[in-house]
């Protein structure tokens, strides 16, 4: 596509484009709608964890490795829209007799199975199961009684 | 390469099939690797628990490696080049696989070596980190891009923080967390640098004349300054070369001993491997790398004069070593002197480590006065350890005599050639390091046969088959080359390692 433009020129139409999205949307939604503020309304949307606590709170550390599993496939989404375009060429199939889509389509695969094996380690390590597979409870029993622990919990619970 | 839209619509142009298929054959030594970290992922999800088939399986797969490697070292003859997928990413030559050679060999004596107990078994992942240890390393070897040279470099560091941490012991995890914070920092500042590269010149291969683009008189003196050290660092970081070498004395300290070994030896070489690429494209610093030199060895051996643990001391000297590889940096054009030290390090230092190795497995020790009076129980280790630590300081009758006799007096034919007092001051200093190195690295022996043993030490025989074999093999060839070294600088020379 000949447009004439600088590569940088692009990508800052696109800096561009983006920021008309998000601020345009935001201030028509501002011009047209009601005004009703509510405490539900601040609270954290759907998905997302209730705000208790400060920001740097422990975070159980299994949900980076579930967060960097999950990335990979994405990445991997993202990597197949620019292969589908190039996979799918016209002049190319025609000009190599066929070839080309070979090719390309065996790359892809060979891609997608490295990446399947690298789910089935992770499967086969246990690190898809939340309670994690051969970890044994401690044998350490309290020689403080429970209900001592639950006294003391009613009495400063107001 | 330029992505203007006149290359986009005509791919076919410059990558067609025949290259692409012609380009795979050139890869066949990466991809034998990349198959073996994928057989070897097969094997660990699979029922099989002994590692006796995943180090078998490692063997089966690096073997062929260096044969591959071999074989085109021998077919790309002198000067023929093989620039992969005309994309100038790969570029591959016969001193490409020669140094590729050099990597497999070690990685093959590093396999050999046993594993302290501290690591659990199965130790499967063992063998696929070093695996990809060397693949990255081996596609640092022939990158020619600064994206192929981000992607094995970080695929080197990875792997080795990983294995840094692998013993899972409490100090190894510290270690694994300081070098990854290190690494983190180093490769970011490269890939700042290389982001300003890019910014500046449009491209980022080392093919091409960007230096002259960035040192025209567009920007100020301090631009292309900033550019090339930012981007060193995170190379020199990888080769440890002083003031980027922080990481090391820790990271050597708590690491398993085997992985240690591999870390002296085949990121620094391919580091170094790339690093002569890069001094290349850069018209030879040599002031610069001088300096670096200098203050690279200085610090390694000075620091390693007051260590008590060995593997801590082991650390420092590869600083040092480091200094003296830098200094073969300092011949424009020509590699083999630099190549021969490689080799000859490679040879040494697996030795040592391999020893140090075997006294941290037998009789748990660590400390340097805790191999005190081990000659009278293994005479024979003690023989191999003073050939080593002697090899180390570069005396005769060993190679590293040899190596460093190389290195000085190309250093001085510079100096007499150029009139740089640097050079002179350089080759001065690297005398005196040289000696200096010999305090320290002589105090492990004299201790074995001179002292008494320390009674905390638990006192028995114990052979090693193996390791006795493998010492027998290192020793004769740091012997060999001392008095044939015809042999191995006739090979490097029958290819052009100049530039």
């Amino acid at each position: 596509m000949e447009t004439g433009l600088s590569p940088f020129a692009e990508v800052l139409l696109f800096i561009l484009a983006a920021a008309l999205f998000v601020f345009g949307g935001l201030i028509t939604a501002r011009l047209i709608r009601p005004h009703r503020p509510g405490e539900q309304k601040l609270e954290s949307y759907e998905s997302g964890e209730q705000p208790l606590g400060d920001a740097w709170g422990q975070v159980n550390i299994r949900f980076y490795l579930l967060g960097l599993i999950f990335l990979l496939f994405e990445v991997e989404i993202i990597f197949l829209f620019p292969w589908a375009v190039v996979f799918g060429d016209e002049e190319l199939i025609r000009e190599t007799g066929g070839a080309w889509g070979w090719l390309t389509f065996t790359e892809m695969f060979i891609f997608l199975g490295i990446l399947f094996l690298g789910l089935l380690y992770a499967w086969s390590k246990g690190y898809l199961d939340w309670p994690m597979p051969g970890r044994k409870k401690s044998g350490f029993s309290s020689p403080v009684p429970r209900s001592m622990y639950e006294a003391i919990n009613k009495k400063y619970d107001s | 390469m330029q992505y203007s839209s006149e290359n986009m619509n005509t791919p076919i142009n410059w990558l067609t099939l025949e290259s692409v298929s012609d380009s795979l054959y050139w890869l066949l030594p990466e991809l034998l690797l990349t198959t073996l970290i994928l057989l070897l992922t097969i094997l660990i999800i699979s029922p099989v628990k002994s590692d006796k088939w995943q180090k078998g399986l490692v063997f089966f797969g690096i073997g062929p490696y260096v044969l591959v490697n071999g074989y085109f070292s021998y077919v790309l003859g002198e000067t023929q080049i093989q620039n992969l997928f005309n994309a100038d990413m790969l570029i591959v030559n016969a001193q490409a696989a020669k140094w590729k050679i050099l990597l497999g060999l070690s990685m093959l004596v590093v396999l050999l070596f046993p594993l302290p107990l501290t690591v659990k078994r199965p130790r499967g992942e063992y063998f696929l980190l070093l695996t990809g240890v060397l693949l990255g390393a081996s596609l640092l070897v022939i990158a020619n891009h600064f994206m192929m040279v981000l992607i094995s470099l970080e695929m080197i560091s990875l792997t080795s923080y990983l294995l840094t941490g692998l013993a899972r012991t409490r100090y190894s995890a510290e270690a694994a967390v300081k070098y990854f914070l290190f690494g983190a920092a180093a490769t970011a500042v490269m890939v700042y640098g290389v982001s300003w590269l890019y910014g500046i010149t449009g491209h980022v291969s080392l093919s091409g004349s960007e230096l002259a683009m960035l040192e025209n008189n567009f920007y100020p003196d301090w631009v292309p300054f900033l550019v090339v050290t930012l981007i060193s660092s995170g190379i020199l970081f990888k080769v440890a070369v002083a003031p980027w070498h922080i990481w090391v004395p820790d990271v050597y300290e708590q690491t398993p001993t085997p992985v240690v070994a591999m870390f002296s030896v085949i990121p620094k070489l391919a580091g170094f491997a790339f690093l002569i690429k890069w001094i290349t494209w850069l018209q030879w610093p040599v002031e610069e790398v001088a300096v670096l030199a200098v203050l690279t060895m200085s610090v390694g051996n000075f620091a390693a004069l007051r260590q008590v643990n060995v593997k801590r001391m082991m650390g420092y000297s590869s600083i040092a070593h480091s200094g003296f590889l830098m200094m073969a940096l300092l011949f424009p054009g020509d590699a083999s002197v630099l190549f021969f030290y490689a080799a000859v390090y490679i040879f040494m230092n697996l030795g040592a480590f391999l020893l140090i190795n075997y006294y941290e497995r037998m009789y748990r020790i660590q400390l340097i006065k805790e191999y005190d009076g081990f000659f009278r129980i293994s005479p024979l280790f003690g023989i191999y350890l003073v050939v080593f630590m002697v090899a180390l300081t570069g005396l005769p009758p060993t190679a590293g005599f040899t190596a460093k006799l190389f290195l000085f007096s190309g250093v001085l034919a510079q100096f007499q050639e150029s009139g740089s007092a640097l050079l002179m001051f350089t080759f001065v200093f690297g005398i005196i390091n040289a000696v200096v190195s010999f305090a320290y690295y002589v105090r492990i022996p004299y201790g074995m046969i001179f002292r008494d043993m320390h009674s905390s030490v638990n006192i028995f025989k114990k052979y090693s088959v193996l390791e006795n074999f493998l010492c027998l093999f290192l020793v004769l060839a740091v012997l060999l080359l001392f008095f044939k070294p015809e042999w191995l600088m006739g090979w490097i020379n029958n290819s052009s390692f100049a530039f």
